[in-house]
């Protein structure tokens, strides 16, 4: 995973090419954040996931109960295991050559659609923000801040 | 116009539930049939990516039903595609029985007039027991923009916890317009006084909906023209 680097270029096309159309805006926003702070990127990744609301005159008339949370944080902690660790699960797919950002989009958002039983285009967006984030803010450093 | 938008789709609204434990399910908000292939448009405030959920089958509405239903059966769902930033998502009948779905159902929210005859429907209040679908009158009154951007109408009722989720449909072409999605507050999303369940200080009579074009959209990612 040492390989994998932070290229624009590259996730433009990504974007584009797996990314579902409607979550594509919120995506882009994550590659043109000039900030390496991690918490900016948190903000568009619990957008995207539905975990976090802006504040605005309307009252949200779904029957009353906390919003949901733990989709994000579930996406940081696979995408940590697959980067950072040297973790069985995600052994085969460590394999030289394989560590591509495709790849790993692939298969954080497989894994976390699985876990969620949701299809797995609804975790493309958040995962891709999760990459650009630890690849932005550089490997080491983002595995350093999310060890558990 | 009242009375045919009902015939036309008020067999297509559910009940959208999650799993609480190995015995109950707990009411969320609601949506409504848009294909046959059994894909459910609600709000996606409604629901977690996290939850476990179900749609209701519910008798149909023309008969005289209990208030409460001790008992419902239920269909799984799994969310199929999900629009946080407009309020908007797709689920799908894991295995949808046969169904009937209104051809051309849904419209466009640019196309309907400001002023047009409207109304919604949903399950307001079912979470406190109140399992009768609710079919709303109402006026289009406006068009706006949201803070996130979202295209929404604006309508004039009370929209009430629960509606959320149910059609708004536009009398004069009979499709579905926009997915309500709540209520203007005038103390705004947070902060208000709560009664058991109930938000004080947060009615009016200024309800919004979500543009149907971004549920057309979540169809197209499914390879569906809605």
């Amino acid at each position: 995973m040492d390989e994998l680097a932070f290229d624009r270029g590259e996730f433009d096309g990504l974007v584009d090419e797996i990314v579902p159309a409607y979550q594509r805006v919120q995506v882009k926003k994550a590659l043109d954040l000039e900030s390496t702070t991690e918490a900016h990127f948190d903000d568009i990744g619990l957008s995207i996931t539905g975990e976090k609301r802006e504040n605005s005159s309307m009252f949200y008339t779904g029957a009353p109960g906390q919003v949901g949370t733990g989709v994000w944080d579930y996406i940081k902690a696979e995408t940590y295991d697959l980067l950072c660790t040297k973790s069985a699960k995600y052994a085969s797919d460590r394999k030289e050559g394989s560590a591509t950002v495709k790849n790993v989009i692939t298969i954080v958002a497989t894994a976390a659609a699985a876990h969620f039983n949701v299809a797995a285009g609804v975790m493309t967006g958040a995962v891709t923000v999760c990459l650009i984030s630890a690849l932005k803010i550089g490997k080491n450093a983002w595995c350093q801040a999310n060890r558990p | 116009m009242y009375r045919q938008a009902a015939q036309r789709f008020a067999g297509g609204c559910l009940m959208i539930v999650r799993q609480k434990d190995e015995h109950g399910v707990e009411f969320l908000g609601s949506g409504f049939l848009c294909h046959e292939k059994g894909y459910v448009l609600t709000a996606a405030h409604n629901i977690s990516l996290a939850d476990k959920l179900k749609a209701t089958i519910l008798p149909p509405a023309d008969q005289f039903n209990p208030v409460t239903m001790d008992r419902v059966n239920v269909l799984d769902l799994t969310v199929a595609q999900h629009d946080p930033a407009n309020d908007v998502a797709l689920l799908k009948i894991v295995t949808p029985p046969p169904i009937s779905v209104a051809k051309d159902s849904l419209g466009n929210e640019e196309a309907v007039m400001v002023g047009s005859s409207a109304c919604y429907l949903g399950f307001p209040y079912a979470q406190s027991g109140l399992h009768s679908l609710k079919i709303g009158g109402s006026v289009i009154s406006a068009k706006v923009i949201s803070t996130t951007g979202c295209r929404q109408l604006q309508f004039d009722a009370n929209v009430h916890e629960g509606n959320s989720g149910g059609p708004l449909i536009d009398l004069n072409s009979g499709q579905i317009v926009g997915i309500v999605s709540g209520r203007f507050s005038p103390t705004g999303s947070g902060g208000m006084v709560r009664i058991g369940n109930h938000s004080l200080g947060t009615d009016s009579t200024i309800s919004y909906a979500s543009g149907i074009s971004y549920a057309k959209a979540l169809l197209k990612a499914e390879g569906i023209n809605g």
